[in-house]
């Protein structure tokens, strides 16, 4: 797609969004974001972003080059690859372009392969440290806060999110750079949950380590003789005490993420405890393949169905493995086609759930690949990546693949790069946080992003 | 030959042939003067090779420049603030006493430093160590690679080791190094392969008993298999030796770095370090110098005044992870000043500073709260509990010696993690208690912390006065554990849920009854030790939601 294609169903963008920045956000300042609640309760926007750590090449979804890449490469990508098949978008068929050209025959996906960063480029950063950073904060300053830490501080102010909004952020990585407060404090009830795939409760005391019989009084003991330390169906409950101890232990604690864990435990508990049991309908072919990724990502659209509370949920790709492929990158092909038959299923789980309008997935790490194979079979980092948009069909037209590539031979060992086509349309990796910013009823979110604006329109 | 057999006792056959190949004319010949002025292991620090001194002594306390915490400063301080500060001190370093034992230690008036001259004391057993480690009667000997049996040894290590002295030393500098970025063995890689924790790990050991350098260190975990089987191609780990120890992440000089390795490879054939015969012989201008070889490019990064930085900060990262960036950069600049050349220097200077013992808060690892504890409570150990703390520390995402990258954040406190944390040491050391008539090391009774934790002796009482012996009871569990007394409200809500006043008499309800009689004097003996523990159990449960049992706070 060129440049004026995009403008047609770019109704906001404008030329700016072609124009990366070079500013550097400053702290939020809530009083310059404009809100709106319309867009906000429209859309009902939920997302998975699943992020590449590691930096996953752009190869799986742009072979379109490939003849060129590989006349230039170090070693022969024909040679080591099991096959290098161009699927009709230009995808890599074998590291899963037929799941690719299924999403996008069906509209369910637009690929941008065009994700570049000249900023870096002048910089000579492709570190991955600073890049990831710099992604998930959406914004090159180091010190403002994370993405959906914005995003949180923003809903709240907004009055779109409240304390009786029960986890409107859930994390399946740990608490990466996406929730890292900047300068403005977070209530913990706007924090990430932690959760994984098994749905694991660990937030849960154990029955033996609460229904003691020493932590009732006589006066409970009396109450329900012989059954208050049994479960609950059988007429058990827990000890005042307990609850007691938790009070008086919390108000020791000082103020902090573990405060504010212990303080959360209880409602984490119970929210497990509801989702656990969610069932997947038949997805027939599009079953999920069996894979511990794939379990995540189920997870993960589990929840969302459970809880139209949560917002986002962010997950990396453990259980696949990183995507830093220096070496080997057979490995990369066949990571590669599990993430996107996984993807297939996800399409497919909130199709079948009635959600494909409202759920949105985004894959994208922290920046593409170098595309010479060099002496290990590998790739070294880059600074060109794909974006792959699924899903949330209300507020986001699936326009199959934008952007155009070109091979830039600069004739030194492990120097052959990808890079926009000169007119195509690119855009610096913030921009993607300006999406997510967006379609989160943010009419502004370049004031956010350093200047950058959102890499597809929240308002199709 | 010298060097060679010098370095014959640290390398494996392949780094070794590395080296011989660069000494004997395979190097640059232009990256310094190759001198080798060993005289041998007498005089081990002016054994250099090309500019690269191998061994150091480690720098005395009164050179370091980042200001220490005294034992005159320690003992102005009331008693209150010498035993956090000292609880502080031991939990870092995976340690801990029994309560009375560290207030007599306390006591002696010279804590800090009995403590830092203790750690360059050899008292260990080291042979009598490493079979109790291998014997399956203890530690469960795993066989399959599944269990990553090394790290499993690696951390019962600590548990076995009963004196905190030169060896225990050794062992924590090593752990701490590998849990970063700087020397993760990083499992987690399906290139990296289990004898590489073990690799890593005992390198640096033995290259600390040895009195190597951290630049000598650093040089040889460079060229090793373990690493290359972290970053494997030139560009890759050209790159990160660069990014990870000196902080430069200039893309710009990756092709130099690259060009200097082309002949460095891991063959996918059981991934190993290969290096070819078609090295580089274009010169190349990185670190201020000229760099030819692979070996060059590693020696000279080592050598480059960057890397003191570098690795300074990584370690000042580590410890003070809740620094504002400036408070940070000044500690750096001020350990940095002190000219550090061993990584003991670095650590230790960090650890007994007044910077660290009173100002620094950060959440506590895994290993700091168990290991600590374990000896403050007299625990004993099941065959397992160290496979079990593995996987627990996993769960946690606390893994050690796993992630490709170290542990970037050392403690994380998502909710998912922390309840992990949490549940561990709530259920599995706090809550546990050892049934005493258990023989068989596998049986789940058989873990946990034992009566003689709350032995009578261990605490003052007096049998007409149930409420202050009570209260006596709760401090020692609350000294012992987080190194505090509990305060009134603490009190007041132990005292309520376990005194009743009869006659206008308070006395302990029946199940926390630990003065209860018996005319059958063994019945008593063992009722009352058991309401002592229904008191110990309620105490450590209350405890184990106080976030000091996970957080090192300050001291003021």
């Amino acid at each position: 797609m060129q440049r004026r294609d995009f403008m047609k169903f770019s109704l906001m963008a404008g030329s700016a969004a072609l124009v990366p920045s070079f500013n550097y956000a400053a702290a939020l300042d809530l009083s310059t974001v404009d809100f709106s609640s319309g867009t906000y309760q429209d859309n009902q926007a939920q997302t998975i972003i699943i992020f590449l750590y590691g930096g996953a090449s752009q190869l799986g979804g742009n072979i379109t080059n490939i003849d060129e890449i590989d006349t230039h490469s170090q070693n022969s990508y024909k040679d080591y690859f099991r096959g290098i098949t161009p699927t009709a978008h230009g995808c890599w068929q074998e590291a899963g372009g037929a799941e690719m050209e299924k999403l996008i025959a069906d509209g369910d996906m637009t690929l941008y392969r065009c994700c570049y960063s000249q900023v870096r480029e002048e910089k000579h950063n492709k570190a991955h440290g600073v890049c990831v950073d710099q992604n998930q904060r959406g914004t090159f300053d180091l010190d403002g806060g994370g993405v959906i830490a914005n995003i949180a501080a923003i809903l709240h102010a907004k009055g779109a999110i409240n304390a009786n909004t029960l986890m409107p952020f859930v994390t399946m990585e740990g608490e990466s750079t996406f929730y890292a407060e900047g300068n403005l404090p977070l209530a913990g009830y706007l924090k990430p949950m932690g959760i994984n795939e098994n749905f694991d409760n660990p937030y849960k005391r154990e029955r033996w380590t609460v229904r003691r019989w020493t932590y009732y009084t006589e006066v409970e003991r009396d109450s329900a003789p012989g059954s208050y330390w049994k479960p609950d169906e059988e007429g058990g409950f827990d000890p005042a005490f307990t609850g007691e101890m938790d009070k008086i232990a919390q108000a020791h604690n000082q103020s902090g993420k573990i405060k504010d864990a212990f303080g959360r435990r209880d409602n984490l508990s119970s929210f497990i405890g509801k989702i656990q049991n969610a069932q997947v309908p038949d997805l027939g072919d599009d079953a999920y393949p069996n894979h511990h990724f794939s379990d995540k990502i189920k997870a993960a659209v589990k929840l969302l169905e459970k809880n139209p509370d949560t917002k986002i949920i962010t997950l990396g790709t453990g259980g696949l493995g990183g995507w830093d492929d220096h070496n080997d990158a057979r490995d990369y092909v066949s990571r590669h086609e599990v993430l996107f038959r996984s993807l297939r299923s996800a399409m497919a789980h909130l199709k079948a759930i009635g959600k494909d309008n409202k759920i949105n997935i985004m894959v994208f790490g922290e920046f593409g690949r170098n595309v010479n194979l060099n002496a290990a079979n590998g790739w070294d980092h880059g600074n060109l990546q794909n974006f792959f948009v699924l899903g949330g069909k209300d507020y986001f037209t699936h326009r199959g693949a934008v952007g155009e590539t070109i091979v830039d031979v600069t004739g030194s060992l492990n120097r052959l790069w990808l890079k926009p086509k000169p007119g195509t349309y690119w855009f610096e990796p913030l921009s993607i946080a300006a999406t997510l910013y967006k379609i989160y009823g943010i009419e502004n979110p370049h004031v956010l992003t350093g200047g950058n604006y959102p890499a597809i329109n929240a308002l199709s | 030959m010298q060097i060679y057999s010098l370095v014959t006792r640290w390398f494996t056959i392949s780094i070794f042939t590395l080296l011989f190949v660069a000494c004997g004319g395979g190097g640059s010949g232009n990256s310094g003067s190759g001198a080798n002025t060993g005289t041998g292991e007498e005089n081990n620090t002016q054994i250099a090779y090309k500019g690269l001194v191998f061994y150091y002594q480690n720098m005395p306390s009164s050179e370091y420049i980042l200001d220490q915490l005294t034992d005159s400063e320690f003992n102005e301080l009331d008693d209150s603030k010498q035993l956090k500060i000292a609880n502080k001190l031991l939990n870092t370093l995976f340690f801990g006493y029994p309560l009375k034992n560290l207030k007599e230690k306390i006591k002696q008036g010279s804590f800090l430093s009995m403590t830092r001259s203790g750690l360059d004391t050899e008292n260990t057993d080291k042979a009598w160590l490493e079979n109790y480690l291998l014997d399956d009667t203890y530690f469960k000997q795993y066989q399959s690679q599944y269990y990553e049996p090394q790290a499993i040894t690696i951390l019962s290590r600590f548990y076995a080791m009963k004196d905190l002295d030169k060896y225990f030393l050794q062992n924590w500098v090593a752990y701490i190094l590998s849990q970063t970025i700087m020397f993760s063995p990083a499992y987690e890689l399906s290139s990296s392969h289990t004898p590489n924790i073990s690799g890593v790990y005992n390198r640096l050991v033995t290259m600390l008993e040895n009195d190597s350098g951290m630049r000598f260190v650093t040089y040889v975990h460079m060229m090793s298999e373990d690493n290359w089987r972290r970053f494997r191609s030139p560009e890759d780990n050209g790159r990160e030796m660069m990014e990870i120890y000196l902080q430069d992440t200039n893309d710009s000089r990756v092709p130099l770095a690259g060009q200097a390795l082309k002949n460095w490879k891991l063959n996918t054939d059981s991934d190993t370090l290969e290096v070819g015969l078609n090295r580089n012989t274009q010169p190349l201008n990185l670190f201020g110098t000229t760099v030819v070889t692979g070996e060059d490019f590693y020696r000279e990064l080592v050598k480059s005044d960057a890397f003191t930085q570098g690795v300074t900060t990584r370690l000042v990262d580590f410890f003070f992870p809740e620094k504002s960036s400036s408070q940070k950069e000044h500690i750096i600049h001020t350990i940095v000043s002190s000219k550090p050349e061993t990584w003991q220097d670095i650590l230790l200077q960090i650890i007994f500073s007044e910077a660290y013992l009173l100002d620094n808060t950060r959440a506590q690892s895994a290993e700091e709260t168990f290991y600590s504890l374990a000896k403050k409570i007299h625990y004993r150990h099941r065959r397992d509990t160290f496979r079990r703390l593995k996987d627990r520390l996993e769960e946690m995402h606390q893994a050690s010696m796993k992630y490709k990258l170290g542990k970037l954040e050392r403690v994380p406190l998502d909710t998912l993690s922390f309840a992990h944390y949490h549940k561990y040491i709530r259920e599995n050391i706090l809550l546990r208690k050892a049934d005493p008539e258990q023989t068989n090391p596998d049986s789940w009774n058989y873990h946990g912390w034992q009566a003689s934790f709350i032995a009578f002796e261990q605490f003052t009482y007096d049998e007409n006065n149930a409420s202050t012996s009570l209260r006596n009871f709760v401090n020692y569990l609350f000294e012992s554990t987080i190194a505090r007394k509990a305060d009134s409200q603490e009190h007041a809500l132990f005292k309520k849920h376990m005194i009743t006043t009869e006659n206008d008499r308070e006395v302990f309800t029946y199940p926390f009854n630990m003065f209860t009689r018996n005319d059958d004097r063994e019945k008593e003996l063992k009722d009352r030790l058991e309401r002592k523990e229904n008191i110990a159990m309620v105490v450590l449960d209350y405890i184990s939601r106080l976030d000091e049992t996970y957080r090192q706070r300050e001291v003021h």
